[in-house]
């Protein structure tokens, strides 16, 4: 009777476990940067698996930011993130501590974006807080467009409450340091009163100043560039018009809009109130 | 009693020996897939099966070789149906080719992870431009399209992957000898009402002469184009006036919303007239239509029975190869605003400023030869190669003041004429939308039916079909919010730790969009929610 | 039946196992893991990608107050009914080539019957969107042929159907009213390869002994088929019984192609499976259409039962 042979079937075992075992993905040294080099490029999982265990609040909220993201989506992996980003948040509130202040606007995030049921007053409230121990900081500007945002687009509001929510944050916008929050507090207002139909002389104000902050995306930059023109020539402001749909015409030259642009401008040329127009 | 013993053992060495064979393969694979000649090998894979293109690659192909004796490019096509999972198998197993044409299979994270960003390579100048009108510009200002669509232009990642060799454009193709016999030296329609005139002759002609021929070849698809873009037409005023803000557009989100809150209703005199116009050129189309193909309708146009048929500048290299009658093309027959009916809703004929790139490839990194690859990417690009790419295809140009020869100038998008408005499915809004068009599409385009019946059954759906879709829209919003979260934090860490000159712009860039993208969200949120109460 | 194997027996040729492997792994990956998966995801908000959500029984509680949903319920159940019907000529050609007394013949005829499976499904079924064609398909040109159409005209003017018209060919497949009976059509004259081989089997198990006592007692051609063939090969319909409604409810194939993936004109061609394809493909949600697919299998499970319990074959 022939015997099994035990090392060839070893050997086979052996063999297929090693084909089966997935090639390990060679890491750029697992430190914090290489976890979020991964997640600037949305590679979420190599992500996770390059924050290294410990504790390292870096990687700590790195880890915890990336539970948000791990699928599937469940509670309990919110209440977990949402646990450790406490802790790091609640550490060291008036120090300059870069993954504390990074966890309290996730908190804030958590409530307002990652959850199944938005929470915005628990949104605002990790805002509010944020941009009251960090005000100078970025993540903090961030937080002040994110309340402007949650407050004036809220559900339910009257056009007169909306408006004053608008020139409420309107003069929190000076408070802003870096120009890019500006210029997205100002669209934002903008767009609330475009969108709602609040009110044209502001929406044109807030399109102005976001205009002057600077737009890095061609696309706002296109419509920023029309809105400003389309809303000065409605409310009357000639010049201000003519002066926007031509830098528009100038810089825009593969747009749709172009012909009806021009219509307008032409029409301007003869009557200041571009209303009935083209 | 051993051979017995023995047949068990053989089956089970067999099987063994295929499995070390094949395990073997995988190690020891060439991932650089040299020729045997000692030849450097670029692969790129696309899915044009459409005639003639196959052909043009191949003779491009040698073109690049005769320049790089030491080069030789292979192209894979590899059919549509099949293209995104052959390409997401071949990326996750390492042997993707150099090359791969994106936009089926390839989303913002299969990029990511398996695509070369170019977005440093594209402002730097196409060396293959020396010489010629492009010399010394960038990259990306030498492609019509700018570099700034997807499936070339990857929005959330903020980076370039690919750069398109191509463009599409819808037009009329018309049977010239079919035309002569059936309506003499009558021209090519100009108007609308022309075009209606002529396809009421056409179909006087036919039963007269007992020949079967029908005016216009339909199908789904095709009959979907001319509809879609005639409706388009009557709706631009109505979208100014009543949808669009200061901006003066609308995405298919604001179009449905607007609905939602009442600002347009499908009561609308101009909405009526869309589907009027609609209706109107249905009744010319051969009856059922809606129930027929793409290749039915180009077996109508190609078998000599149907006038004339609405499809893209990619049939035309096939069409010509496959009939043996003159072809030839013109514009979309719009209304002007003189007309008596529906002239009071438009502006003008529509423009083709926006139309993207297509056939867009991108270099994977597992290419190991990426640099050979961007540069025949880059010669496919150039002014002569995009040139020769045209002439040789039959397909549009992508890249700035190329000539594609007499077969195709009448394809080339016109930049002037008005943004358009919007068609019956809200500029397909979505899947809900688009069902509920569907479902009651025959109310209008039956001999039975009429544009009243059309609206009261689809205008009774169009609102709560219209809610789910936005609800839906706004979850993937959602979704994409929360990814472009750690995205930022990443670049902002990234910042902090110094290590990336561009992380802060990278950083903005990110933020930027997120708010501007939050404020339509949270906007829209609002104003549901208030209907829903 | 199968041979009693000892224990001891059965370990000592161990490596027979090994051939066992691919097999099992194959129906594992095939069959049991995409179920299984099914079950899992029809309690998630997915989109197809990456990114789930856990939404525990939304995707049913959706399902449950879903009009499509129950209305395409309602669409396969005639589809049922009319396949029932379809089942008759497949046993009707079965007892006719049984009864051939050419063993030739009986040959001939199975093979000619086995022939058109070599052609494949897909390519049947666009033959079958060409017999519909309302320009140049075989339907309108029969009808036109022969004069039925003014018949259908006449009817149509006389009941107010407002389907068929003079000079306007039938759109077959572009008015909801003619979805369903274009679905009748199809598949005409019905006879199902596979149905009648299995018939034929059955058939070919009657003893002639049965056959000569029948002619004694003097009973006619029709009366044998009542009495002597349909209560014995009845276990063959009911198998062809369970296989015919479970694939008439998982089916979608013909609709799609027929009529898109939103069911024809009105939707009238609506099927559960094709819900669940517009569902998964067309609108994105993958949780939901794995939902649906749950509620389609609890349907295709209980029929089932109902079948194998009360659909009894005395033997």
């Amino acid at each position: 009777m022939p015997r099994p042979r035990r090392p060839a079937c070893f050997a086979l075992v052996l063999i297929s476990g090693v084909a089966l075992a997935s090639p390990a993905e060679p890491a750029a040294g697992d430190t914090s940067e290489a976890g979020w080099r991964a997640a600037s490029l949305y590679l979420f999982k190599e992500s996770a698996q390059r924050f290294p265990e410990g504790s390292d609040r870096e990687a700590r909220l790195g880890r915890a930011a990336l539970l948000l993201l791990q699928q599937p989506k469940t509670e309990a992996n919110l209440a977990q993130a949402e646990a450790e980003l406490e802790e790091l948040a609640s550490i060291a509130p008036a120090s300059a501590d870069e993954p504390g202040i990074a966890a309290r606007y996730l908190l804030g995030r958590i409530a307002q974006m990652h959850r199944t049921k938005v929470d915005s007053d628990a949104a605002v409230a990790h805002y509010r807080r944020l941009r009251s121990e960090h005000p100078v900081h970025f993540l903090a500007d961030q937080a002040l467009v994110k309340l402007a945002q949650l407050e004036i687009l809220a559900p339910g509001l009257s056009p007169r409450a909306r408006l004053e929510r608008v020139d409420a944050y309107a003069a929190e916008a000076e408070a802003l340091v870096r120009a890019g929050s500006r210029r997205d507090l100002h669209l934002a207002l903008a767009q609330a009163c475009a969108d709602f139909r609040l009110d044209d002389e502001r929406a044109l104000r807030h399109f102005l100043a976001a205009d002057a902050a600077g737009i890095e995306s061609a696309l706002i930059r296109a419509n920023v560039a029309v809105a400003i023109g389309e809303l000065a020539s409605r409310l009357g402001r000639p010049d201000l018009a003519r002066i926007h749909f031509e830098r528009y015409l100038a810089e825009f030259t593969r747009d749709y809009r172009r012909t009806l642009v021009r219509d307008k401008l032409a029409a301007l040329a003869h009557s200041p109130d571009a209303r009935r127009m083209p | 009693m051993k051979r017995e013993s023995l047949l068990p053992t053989a089956g089970l060495c067999l099987l063994a020996a295929c499995f070390l064979f094949s395990i073997f393969r995988v190690v020891v694979r060439d991932r650089g897939h040299d020729a045997a000649d000692g030849r450097v090998v670029i692969r790129f894979a696309h899915w044009q099966l459409e005639g003639g293109l196959r052909e043009t690659f191949d003779q491009m192909a040698r073109d690049y070789e005769r320049l790089h004796p030491g080069v030789r490019v292979e192209q894979l096509a590899i059919p549509e149906r099949t293209y995104g999972q052959w390409v997401r198998t071949q990326l996750i197993g390492g042997t993707a080719p150099d090359l791969v044409q994106l936009g089926l299979g390839t989303d913002a994270e299969v990029l990511a992870r398996f695509f070369t960003p170019i977005t440093s390579s594209v402002g730097l100048p196409n060396p293959h431009n020396a010489g010629t009108p492009l010399e010394g510009l960038p990259w990306r200002e030498t492609i019509l399209d700018g570099m700034t669509a997807a499936p070339g232009y990857q929005a959330a990642l903020l980076e370039n992957y690919g750069v398109p060799v191509s463009m599409f454009s819808i037009r009329m193709y018309r049977n010239v000898p079919l035309w002569r016999a059936a309506l003499g030296d009558t021209p090519v329609p100009r108007t609308f009402d022309e075009f209606v005139d002529i396809l009421g002759r056409m179909r006087e002609w036919s039963s007269e002469s007992g020949r079967s021929v029908i005016p216009i070849a339909g199908s789904r698809l095709n009959t979907g184009m001319l509809i879609s873009a005639l409706t388009q037409n009557q709706t631009q005023r109505l979208l100014q006036e009543k949808i669009a803000g200061p901006t003066l557009r609308a995405t298919p989100q604001e179009i449905g919303l607007r609905l939602l809150r009442g600002d347009w209703t499908t009561r609308d005199p101009a909405f009526l007239d869309a589907l009027g116009i609609a209706r109107e050129v249905a009744l010319h189309m051969p009856p059922g239509f809606n129930q027929l193909g793409r290749e039915d309708a180009s077996f109508y146009f190609t078998q000599g029975r149907a006038l004339m048929i609405t499809t893209g500048s990619w049939d035309g290299p096939s069409f010509r190869a496959q009939v043996n009658f003159e072809i030839d093309v013109f514009d979309l027959p719009f209304p002007d605003r003189t007309h008596p009916r529906y002239g009071r809703n438009l502006y003008g004929r529509a423009s083709e400023a926006e139309l993207g790139g297509g056939l867009a490839f991108g270099i994977t990194r597992s290419s190991a030869h990426s640099e050979l690859a961007l540069d025949f990417l880059r010669y496919l690009t150039s002014h002569p190669g995009n040139t020769r790419f045209a002439r040789l295809s039959g397909w549009l140009p992508s890249v700035a003041g190329v000539d594609p020869g007499e077969d195709i100038r009448a394809f080339m998008p016109r930049a002037d004429g008005y943004g358009p408005g919007f068609d019956i499915t809200l500029n397909k809004l979505g899947a809900n939308t688009q069902r509920a068009q569907d479902a009651n599409i025959h109310l209008l385009f039956a001999p039975s039916g009429s544009v009243d019946l059309f609206e009261a059954a689809y205008g009774g759906q169009l609102a709560a079909e219209a809610a789910a879709d936005l609800r839906r829209n706004l979850q993937s919003s959602r979704l994409n919010s929360s990814r472009q979260d750690i995205a930022l934090l990443a670049w902002h860490f990234l910042g902090l730790h110094g290590s990336d000159p561009e992380a802060a712009a990278k950083r903005d860039a990110i933020a930027e969009s997120q708010h501007a993208a939050e404020s339509v969200s949270l906007w829209m949120s609002a104003e549901l929610d208030a209907l829903s109460e | 039946m199968p041979i009693p194997l000892s224990r001891q027996k059965a370990l000592r040729e161990w490596r027979l196992y090994f051939f066992i492997i691919p097999a099992l792994v194959l129906v594992a990956t095939f069959s049991y893991f995409p179920a299984a998966s099914a079950i899992y995801h029809s309690f998630f908000d997915w989109q197809g990608g990456d990114n789930k959500q856990f939404v525990a029984w939304a995707n049913f509680q959706r399902a449950l107050g879903d009009t499509v949903l129950w209305d395409s319920f309602k669409t396969v159940s005639v589809l049922i009914v009319f396949n029932l019907f379809k089942m008759m000529p497949s046993i009707l050609m079965a007892v006719l080539i049984h009864r051939l007394k050419s063993d030739r013949a009986q040959y001939l005829y199975r093979v000619l019957l086995v022939v058109p499976m070599i052609v494949p499904s897909l390519v049947t079924l666009f033959i079958w969107k060409f017999f519909f064609d309302p320009n140049l398909g075989v339907l309108n040109n029969v009808l036109d042929f022969t004069g039925l159409k003014s018949l259908l005209v006449s009817l149509d003017q006389f009941f107010g159907w407002g389907v068929f018209f003079a000079n306007v060919p039938i759109g077959w497949l572009s008015q909801p009213e003619l979805i369903l009976p274009s679905l009748f059509i199809w598949g005409f004259p019905w006879i199902g390869t596979v149905g009648v081989l299995i018939y034929l089997a059955g058939l070919q198990s009657i003893g002639q002994e049965v056959y000569e006592a029948a002619e004694l007692d003097g009973v006619g051609p029709f009366k044998k088929f009542l009495y002597i063939e349909l209560p014995l090969i009845l276990t063959q319909v009911r198998l062809s019984l369970i296989l015919l409604i479970i694939g008439t409810l998982q089916g979608y194939g013909l609709q799609l192609l027929l009529l898109g993936d939103s069911g024809g004109p009105g939707g009238r061609g609506m099927v559960p499976g094709l819900w669940m394809y517009n569902r998964a493909f067309i609108a994105g949600e993958f949780g939901y259409a794995c939902a649906v697919g749950m509620i389609l299998f609890v349907f295709i499970l209980c029929l089932t039962y109902v079948n194998n319990k009360y659909v009894r074959v005395e033997k």
